[in-house]
């Protein structure tokens, strides 16, 4: 029978993992019977595939598992890691309150009392027009415009507070 | 799946498990707080939906706590943890050989092989527990064994 090269070396390397079925592989040894190249080359793939197998076996990891019944403690892991977490915790605030305790901080002196800055309101122009002049009508508008403008004031305490004091 | 038969899996495939996932975390006490995990997992799963293959769903999800607990993003490489010695009292030379071939497959070689020889998983449950396409699945395993007979040839050649 005339079979490809790369498809029976394929059908041969699932022979030698085990996962062809019984018909499948009663077909492919006769394929493979019928000649000795293949043959050969069937044993070895067959060989090394139960070499690895029988090294994998004989890992001895499993040996020392001994796993406890089914959820008996199943968060007994994280119970330890909660616990582990809250030492851990418990003592960086023991660290915290030590070092409180051993440099405690120099007592706040009170706030200074804002300082009032007195400023004078800007002085109206001197009248050089006549008394009931438009000229005199429009500088004492002007000048009144200019007191009522808003007062400066500075809540902060370390700013000055400024206030204006009408003349 | 009732009670018993869980029981009866976690018997029979806990310790395989527990083998397998302290390859990926390298960890015997981690490892046996993932099985315990994912066993729980289902008893809770069992009783919502029918499992087509439980093994396979015990491995897939026992990998995903393992690549969670690592928090890692990537796929865990088995790590190397073939003893020194076989567990036989007469170590054969040619498992010897065997073993240091194995132990220089890449660790996604390593993987499917592992699945397949040792813990004994078809070609469609290692792909549902990798989450990799079923060809290749199959072609990772066939470069395994081909790898590890190139190596075992060359070896046998040069002694």
């Amino acid at each position: 029978m005339n079979v490809e090269p790369h498809l029976l070396e394929r059908l041969m390397l699932d022979r030698a993992l085990g996962q062809l079925s019984e018909d499948v592989e009663a077909l492919l040894a006769a394929v493979v019977a019928e000649d000795a190249g293949r043959n050969s080359r069937q044993s070895e793939l067959l060989t090394t595939a139960a070499q690895a197998h029988e090294a994998m076996k004989r890992r001895s990891v499993s040996a020392g598992l001994e796993l406890p019944p089914l959820a008996a403690r199943p968060r007994q892991r994280s119970r330890w890691r909660a616990a582990v977490m809250a030492i851990a915790m418990a003592g960086c605030l023991l660290v915290g309150l030590s070092a409180r305790w051993l440099f405690p901080r120099e007592r706040q002196l009170p706030a200074p009392e804002p300082s009032v800055v007195v400023v004078p309101a800007p002085t109206p122009a001197m009248r050089t027009s006549e008394l009931w002049s438009l000229q005199a009508f429009i500088d004492t508008t002007k000048a009144t415009q200019d007191r009522r403008k808003p007062l400066v004031n500075w809540h902060s305490p370390s700013e000055m507070q400024v206030r204006e004091i009408e003349q | 799946m009732d009670s018993t038969e869980i029981a009866a899996l976690y018997r029979l495939e806990a310790p395989r498990l527990a083998a397998y996932v302290r390859r990926l975390v390298g960890d015997r006490h981690g490892a046996m707080d993932i099985v315990q995990e994912t066993f729980r997992a289902l008893v809770e799963q069992a009783s919502q939906s029918h499992l087509q293959s439980p093994r396979a769903w015990l491995y897939a999800v026992a990998r995903h706590l393992a690549a969670k607990s690592h928090r890692r993003s990537r796929p865990l490489p088995l790590q190397d943890d073939f003893p020194a010695t076989p567990a036989s009292s007469e170590p054969d030379e040619r498992i010897q050989m065997m073993l240091r071939a194995i132990r220089r497959l890449g660790p996604e070689l390593r993987e499917a092989l592992d699945l397949r020889l040792e813990h004994e998983l078809s070609y469609q449950e290692i792909a549902f527990v990798l989450g990799i396409p079923l060809g290749t699945v199959r072609s990772r395993l066939h470069n395994a064994v081909r790898t590890l007979r190139e190596q075992l040839g060359g070896q046998e050649n040069q002694r």
